[in-house]
């Protein structure tokens, strides 16, 4: 490839202006040739460089009469952000955790038929509300079915 | 459209154009006000065929004229007894901005303007080419030496490890 036919690709890929038949060849080229390699590389990070400076605020321009009168007033005005402090960070892990061990308890359950046949009388007694002693039942349940372990000690603790 | 109106559609812009120079709000102000007077002469005498090429090229020159002044008079609001902390990266910028616009100092008037086109105004080499009335291909080469000039600026070392 001769020198005026790069400078041509080479200008084009800078501005992003290649078709795909130029870049596949520009591509080529620059597999080649090391040293083309080497001076896109530096030309496109002198346009990065470029690009990277702080963009000038916004200013409103106005009329006033026959006289414009620029102002940066409004623009100066910073875009709310938002950022995670710690207690924004703690609070995330602690609904993060919740919902896992929700998923979980969710998914113990999606295995097992859901009739209350599978239960122990006395857990279904409570559910019905025939019986006042809900740490029992759920013992019950807990001694019978350990699978389910875990939910009793959920709504043993959510119950105290 | 009066040559106000007009100023006022590109007024922005201009002001952008020299700030992105100068780094300094009163300094691309100060830009923005020698242009406008610039402008309405320029109406007066013989309006421009192409606004926005002719008000870029002028703002890019008045902006370089103004970071050369800069460059060799001391700030004329300097307070001995005052000291203005920079952050880091507010330094680097500074820096940089410094850089670029030396760079830009060298260039001729075309390529600084096409150089801004592209890289900041985002426009093609065609519509370039049609504010400038020039050809793609010279907008082209234009583009590219005002790049390897901002290059061999920021990287001075760049020139001597493909000599040696």
């Amino acid at each position: 490839m001769n020198r005026e036919r790069f400078d041509e690709l080479l200008a084009g890929a800078l501005g992003g202006e290649l078709s795909d038949a130029d870049r596949a060849a520009f591509d080529a080229h620059l597999a080649a040739d090391a040293q083309a390699r080497a001076e896109y590389d530096s030309l496109q990070a002198a346009v990065s460089q470029m690009q990277s400076l702080d963009a000038p605020a916004r200013v409103n321009v106005s009329r006033h009469g026959d006289r414009l009168v620029l102002d940066r007033a409004a623009a100066s005005r910073r875009p709310a952000t938002f950022s995670f402090g710690r207690l924004g960070i703690a609070a995330s892990v602690l609904l993060a955790f919740l919902a896992g061990y929700l998923l979980h308890v969710g998914l113990m359950f999606r295995d097992r038929p859901s009739t209350p046949s599978s239960i122990n009388p006395t857990a279904v007694a409570v559910a019905e509300n025939k019986s006042p002693d809900l740490r029992t039942a759920l013992a019950s349940v807990h001694a019978e079915h350990p699978e389910y372990s875990d939910f009793c000690k959920l709504v043993v603790a959510m119950s105290r | 459209m009066t040559p106000t109106d007009t100023f006022e559609q590109h007024a922005h812009d201009i002001y952008a154009w020299a700030f992105r120079l100068l780094g300094r709000h009163h300094d691309a102000l100060d830009v923005v006000q020698d242009v406008f007077i610039r402008w309405d002469a320029q109406c007066r005498a013989e309006p421009p065929a192409q606004p926005r090429g002719w008000l870029r090229r002028v703002t890019l020159n008045r902006a370089i004229d103004s970071f050369r002044r800069r460059d060799r008079e001391p700030t004329a609001t300097a307070d001995a007894n005052a000291f203005v902390l920079h952050r880091a990266d507010e330094a680097e910028q500074r820096a940089l901005r410094a850089d670029i616009a030396a760079a830009m100092a060298a260039l001729t008037e075309a390529q600084r303007s096409v150089l801004i086109a592209k890289v900041y105004d985002g426009l093609t080499f065609a519509a370039i080419a049609a504010e400038a009335g020039l050809s793609a291909s010279t907008v082209k080469t234009h583009y590219l030496r005002a790049i390897r000039a901002v290059r061999d600026r920021l990287s001075p070392d760049w020139a001597e490890r493909t000599t040696s």
